[in-house]
């Protein structure tokens, strides 16, 4: 049998929530189970043995790039609780790994991003049709998890006023210190309230979900929602957040009802019996087809191929940065992420999907113009109506009224020097985006013809960002090409484009040459 | 008949009246049939239905033509399937609407604005076909799928031609790449207008549309009699799965003016009658530019029991599977769209013998309720009416029905082809 390594948080070795597809694995391979605790990070723990075929990361997709270096084929599990909300960088730098989806929204985001997905959808064993719940009361029942994130009591009363009979709380929140301190006042509440700690064993746990017929999921947003799915399977009516993967399990008052924490308001519950079997139903079905999808998880881990490991240094720097960055927090490791796939962008040109078509360019690029020959200034690129069109190669996406869009996460253009200035290429870049569109705050990386010069970061109005090229990068008898790496992209509002920055002008000055007229502010300080 | 207007050249040209909307019965002989130049400078991507109706029309009038050489885009990609009799020829004139992988090549050089050299660089296309095959007036050259540029060109280089060095044209209208050009205010009536100017011009032409009520709206607008030719029939009927689940087919990628968004309600409306577990739907995806801003929708048509969602690209195989394993179709195509439109979708369902079931309002849904192929909906209670009536029907009847409506296309259409193209 094949050796695997099946890599997990800590933290799930008393939950047990990886075990099923530990026992799926198991059919086919030799399955060691290594615990990592991402607070504590440990680089020598993740080395792999030679022998090991592969390894699976249970939702720790932050370490994809910690096994891709070292050229072993490497199968993530996310988790859409824990991983949508990182940026893209997250998942180009897992490119080379296959991913286990269990959330569709994650596996058409990476999907799109170039990576390998196969999207699963798990249902636990339903139990038999005569042990399903009678609906002549509703009885909720609220794992009180997170109520922080506003799946408490309250939203409860809101939701189902005095339809609940009763309301089961069992009160073991993630955090502890949010426990009820005080009793429940039962004026409070339409409906009677009794509350549980953690059960002696599973079995307790299920007696008390039997006891009830409504399952109020305790968090805003799962990865595949256990809990979820097996009060799905016992026939309970279902009342969920309305994000993935509850929105991907639930077809809103069909099979369960859908629930915003930001704005919940009264529902009526009469079909309660009818949209709860119908939820039963889907578990039949889907169970069945669950059975049929495990079994080519094996083969798809099988048919990944693995990556060529990274030189040593490299290889060293990506296992000592990684894993430390994330135990950072998450501006740390995004910044560690960017850096290396933009480090990745320039070794293996590994490129967005969703970059534009390569578009032929002339020859030779334009010539830059100046306005006024005694001028410091050596030439612009306008980006306004197209008049930069023949300097743009590729990631450029069409003209619009005063800027061009990058679409993607690279672009490039190119220009040829009438000479070589005198001294360093100050370039004025006058540029903007919508930072609240992107997951972190844009960062662009600038090379001119290969060279890494800075980085910069534009803001929501456009604004004049200076760069300074030495003079040693220019080329004064062929073309000068820039290329702009762009740390993310997001959807333009209303058509299909992936935008990152948008560009007004850029405008190229000798700095060794006397100004003819004020330079531009900025400039100055440039030139000092 | 007009018969008696017409006489044979010894080659077999037709001369006399020349409006093949009226034409007679005339065939020639095998030895000097024209040959037929089938052209589609819009046929470029690697799915969608440009390739197969393509190849449907080479199959189709390879028996009545020796020669039939269809003619696409050069930057189709040379992989794809079934498109190795197609002789790559046009450059792509339509990115301003079609994005395509192939990069842009430079355009002819000329005066006046971008659109005016797309228009050049389309009659140097012709012009470069019309000569390298000696293109003249005893053949025959067939756009099955008009668009503006092709049509525009080949009018303005066939008229330089003397009349005897003009083949006769064929163009069939289907109401979507007519008007593409972002080169003057109101291209389809440059269009029109250029058509009414060839006409006059004494240009051979003869028109033909999709659907009847674009073809009046043409007769009206051309002052000439314009034929109805829908897609001809090709694919052998498939039987009836016997499957107890009535599986429909949300069929090739998706649109939001194909209805995507009105499947969920239709969905959702199955999935709560009583014979849910009885109904299966297939529904292929959008492409993923449009699929990117309905995430949340799509997860809910996701989440809907018995739904299937498949990806918005298939092959044809795994299009012919979806088929065969189907009972029906449904297309709840968008009315306003669709108003002069037909639907290849709805020829592949009679061509294979499954039913349709789509909204009212669109061009092809008269044809549904003549050949007795599905069923006209206005509204998810009316497609769950029209679902439940086919879970009642036995199979033998269904098979039969779609044999019936099958037979009844076919004779309309291989009379419409025969009547209008020769």
């Amino acid at each position: 049998m094949l050796r695997i390594l099946f890599v997990d948080h800590g933290f799930h070795e008393r939950t047990a929530s990886s075990r099923f597809m530990q026992d799926i694995l198991r059919r086919h391979f030799d399955v060691a189970c290594v615990l990592v605790d991402p607070a504590a990070p440990d680089p020598a723990a993740l080395t792999v043995a030679p022998d090991v075929f592969a390894v699976v990361l249970w939702q720790l997709d932050y370490l994809a790039p910690v096994f891709l270096a070292q050229g072993v084929r490497t199968l993530v599990v996310p988790m859409y609780d824990g991983s949508a909300n990182l940026p893209d960088e997250h998942w180009i730098a897992a490119r080379g790994a296959g991913l286990l989806n269990f959330s569709r929204a994650l596996h058409e985001r990476t999907r799109m991003l170039g990576l390998s997905s196969l999207l699963v959808k798990y249902f636990p064993p339903p139990v038999a049709e005569a042990a399903l719940p009678r609906f002549d009361t509703l009885r909720g029942f609220l794992w009180r998890r997170r109520p922080q994130e506003g799946i408490d009591l309250p939203l409860v009363r809101t939701l189902f006023g005095a339809q609940l009979a009763t309301l089961h709380v069992h009160d073991v929140p993630d955090d502890p210190a949010l426990a009820l301190r005080d009793a429940i006042d039962p004026a409070d509440h339409p409906y009677p309230i009794t509350t549980s700690t953690w059960f002696a064993d599973r079995a307790a746990y299920l007696a008390q979900l039997d006891a009830c017929n409504v399952f109020i999921a305790p968090r805003p947003a799962e990865g595949i929602g256990m809990a979820m799915l097996e009060a799905m399977a016992r026939g309970m009516l279902v009342v969920a957040n309305d994000l993935p993967t509850h929105s991907e399990y639930i077809c809103n008052w069909v099979n369960g009802v859908l629930f915003n924490t930001h704005a919940p308001g009264p529902a009526g519950f009469a079909e309660a019996a009818a949209i709860a079997r119908r939820g039963w139903r889907s578990a039949c079905d889907g169970h069945a087809a669950w059975l049929v999808q495990s079994e080519t998880i094996a083969g798809y881990l099988e048919s990944l191929r693995p990556p060529p490991p990274l030189p040593a240094r490299d290889l060293d720097r990506v296992m000592r940065m990684i894993p430390r960055a994330f135990a950072r927090g998450a501006t740390a490791y995004e910044h560690a992420v960017t850096g290396l796939v933009e480090l990745r962008l320039l070794d293996a040109d590994v490129g967005a999907p969703d970059t534009p078509p390569v578009r032929a360019w002339p020859r030779t690029a334009p010539l830059l113009m100046p306005h006024h020959a005694a001028d410091a200034e050596l030439g612009a690129i306008d980006f306004a109506q197209g008049a930069a069109q023949p300097f743009l190669r590729h990631g450029w996406s069409f003209p619009e009224a005063g800027w061009t869009w990058v679409e993607g996460l690279r672009a490039s253009l190119a220009f040829r020097l009438p000479h070589l200035p005198a001294g360093d290429l100050g370039i004025l870049c006058i540029a903007w985006t919508a930072h609240a569109q992107h997951p972190a705050p844009l960062v662009i990386g600038v090379l001119v013809n290969g060279h890494f010069v800075q980085q910069l970061r534009p803001d929501d109005s456009a604004t004049e960002l200076r760069l300074r090229v030495p003079r040693f990068m220019l080329r004064d008898d062929a073309d000068n090409e820039v290329g702009f790496l762009m740390s993310s992209s997001f959807a333009a509002a209303h058509d299909g484009r992936r935008i990152s920055c948008a560009f007004c002008r850029l405008q190229f000055f000798d700095l060794a040459a006397p100004c003819g007229e004020p330079a531009p502010a900025g400039l100055l300080e440039l030139v000092a | 008949m007009s018969i008696a207007l017409r006489t044979r050249t010894r080659r077999g040209r037709i001369t006399g009246a020349d409006d093949a909307a009226v034409a007679d019965d005339v065939s020639f002989p095998a030895a000097v049939r024209p040959r037929l130049f089938l052209l589609d400078p819009v046929c470029v991507l690697p799915f969608g239905h440009n390739v197969p109706s393509l190849n449907y029309y080479r199959r189709y009038l390879s028996a009545r033509f020796d020669v039939v050489s269809p003619f696409v885009c050069r930057h189709l990609p040379e992989q794809v399937e079934d498109a190795a009799e197609f002789r790559r020829h046009f450059e792509f004139y339509y990115r301003d609407f079609i994005r395509i992988a192939a990069p842009e090549t430079p355009l002819p050089e000329g005066p006046g604005h971008s659109s005016d050299r797309l228009l050049q660089c389309a009659r140097r296309d012709v012009a470069t076909l019309l000569a390298e095959h000696g293109v003249g007036g005893e053949d025959r050259v067939f756009v099955p799928s008009a668009d503006y540029y092709l049509v525009r060109a080949l009018i303005d280089e066939l008229l330089l031609r003397a009349p005897v060095n003009r083949p006769r044209l064929f163009l069939r209208f289907i109401g979507v790449m007519e008007g593409a050009s972002r080169s003057v205010a109101a291209p389809f009536e440059e269009l029109l207008s250029g058509l009414r100017g060839a006409i006059a011009g004494g240009l051979p032409i003869s028109l033909a549309a999709e659907t009847p009520s674009y073809a009046d709206l043409l007769s009206v607008r051309t002052g000439r009699p314009v034929a109805t030719v829908p897609y001809p029939l090709i694919g052998e009927q498939m039987k009836l799965p016997a499957d107890p689940v009535l599986r429909i087919y949300s069929a090739g990628s998706a649109r939001f003016d194909k209805g995507y968004l009105d499947l969920l309600d239709i969905a959702r409306a199955v999935a709560c009658a009583p014979f849910a577990e009885r109904v299966a739907f297939t529904i292929q995806m959008l492409p993923d530019a449009d699929l990117r801003s309905v995430q949340t929708y799509t997860s809910q048509l996701y989440a809907c029991p018995g739904v299937t969602l498949l990806p918005a690209i298939l092959t044809g195989a795994e299009i012919q599977h979806e088929y065969r394993r189907s009972h029906a179709v449904i297309m709840p195509y968008d009315a306003g769209i669709y108003r002069m439109r037909g639907s290849a979708i709805l020829m592949e369902a009679i061509a294979y013998g499954r039913s349709v079931l789509t909204g009212d309002g669109t061009a092809f849904a008269p044809q549904v309720r003549h050949y007795g192929n599905g069923a006209v909906c206005r509204s998810p209670a009316e497609y769950l009416a029209a679902i439940e009536a086919l879970l009642a029907m036995p199979a033998a009847e269904a098979e039969l029905r779609l044999a019936q409506a099958r037979a009844r296309f076919a004779i309309d259409t291989d009379a419409a082809y025969q009547n209008w193209i020769r």
